[in-house]
């Protein structure tokens, strides 16, 4: 059955069958856009694919009845459906994918103390790019460690240099994802202030990477 | 670490403004977003905070692609 924004609030605020039917066709859509929008991000082929759609479908459904009350109408009820659901299934890819790899692995361990261009990999170029790339990131590095404190320098070190997702650091630190935004945030804001009046703009830096 | 690893922090850097909204403004955002997109709207200038948040947060960015992913698949239901 085909429905508007309108018919499936309707239909979701109502009890018994007719909210109940609705849930069937939501999931049944779901169940149909999911691998398609995900198939990115994890291979169809790989036997966890389809319960893992199943799960997300499912925990959609549930967060959907749970905040019905708050969709405001900026987009059509299903694409607000969507945005709900891409976000619970990257969520648990993200997880899924850093489950084996522990926190002490990230920037804030041990490697943290290695200095940094003993592990800089510069791209293939000439020697003096080579030096130039190495002397910004040390000033990089030297800049985070006195300008940020050393909690805002471990996070930016684990998200920016490690890679790790702000969701599963949030998940691992016990923090939700927008306090780490704002954590970033104001690190970089930190660190390009400090770069600036230290005569070396970001801008100068970028440049010694794009030859 | 890569080269290109410290390149991204410069452009984030520079991209870098006191004014950001949070994930969470992101996600309740996104739908609107996202369809403005598919009906070929100029979201840089209509929805500039939620355009700059996109560039700098790459787990929101991901969400942005996926539900696109997800609305091209609808047309084709």
């Amino acid at each position: 059955m085909q429905r508007d924004t309108d018919t499936w609030l309707t239909d979701l605020q109502s009890d018994g069958e007719q909210q109940a039917v609705a849930l069937d066709d939501l999931r049944a859509i779901l169940m149909r856009i999911l691998p398609k929008a995900l198939s990115r991000w994890l291979d169809p082929a790989d036997p966890h694919f389809t319960p893992l759609m199943e799960d997300i479908a499912q925990e959609t459904l549930l967060r959907v009845l749970a905040r019905l009350d708050t969709f405001e109408g900026r987009s059509k009820f299903t694409t607000w459906v969507y945005s709900i659901a891409v976000r619970i299934g990257l969520s648990k890819l993200r997880l899924r994918k850093w489950q084996e790899v522990s926190l002490e692995s990230f920037e804030m361990g041990d490697n943290a103390k290695k200095p940094a261009f003993t592990r800089f990999a510069p791209r293939k170029g000439n020697p003096e790019t080579t030096v130039a790339q190495i002397n910004a990131l040390e000033l990089v590095m030297t800049g985070m460690k006195e300008a940020l404190t050393p909690y805002q320098n471990e996070v930016m070190s684990a998200v920016v240099l490690q890679g790790v997702p702000l969701d599963v650091l949030a998940q691992r630190l016990g923090k939700d994802r927008n306090t780490l935004y704002k954590v970033m945030h104001d690190a970089r804001v930190k660190l390009k202030q400090h770069l600036t009046k230290s005569g070396h703009p970001p801008e100068e830096l970028l440049a010694d990477f794009k030859h | 670490m890569t080269s290109e690893k410290i390149s991204a922090l410069f452009e984030m850097l520079l991209k870098t403004e006191p004014g950001e909204i949070s994930c969470e403004d992101v996600g309740a955002a996104l739908g609107e977003f996202a369809e403005m997109h598919q009906r070929g709207e100029d979201v840089k200038h209509l929805m500039p905070l939620v355009y700059k948040h996109l560039e700098l947060c790459r787990d929101c960015r991901e969400e942005y692609e996926a539900l696109l992913a997800a609305l091209e698949a609808e047309t084709k239901l």
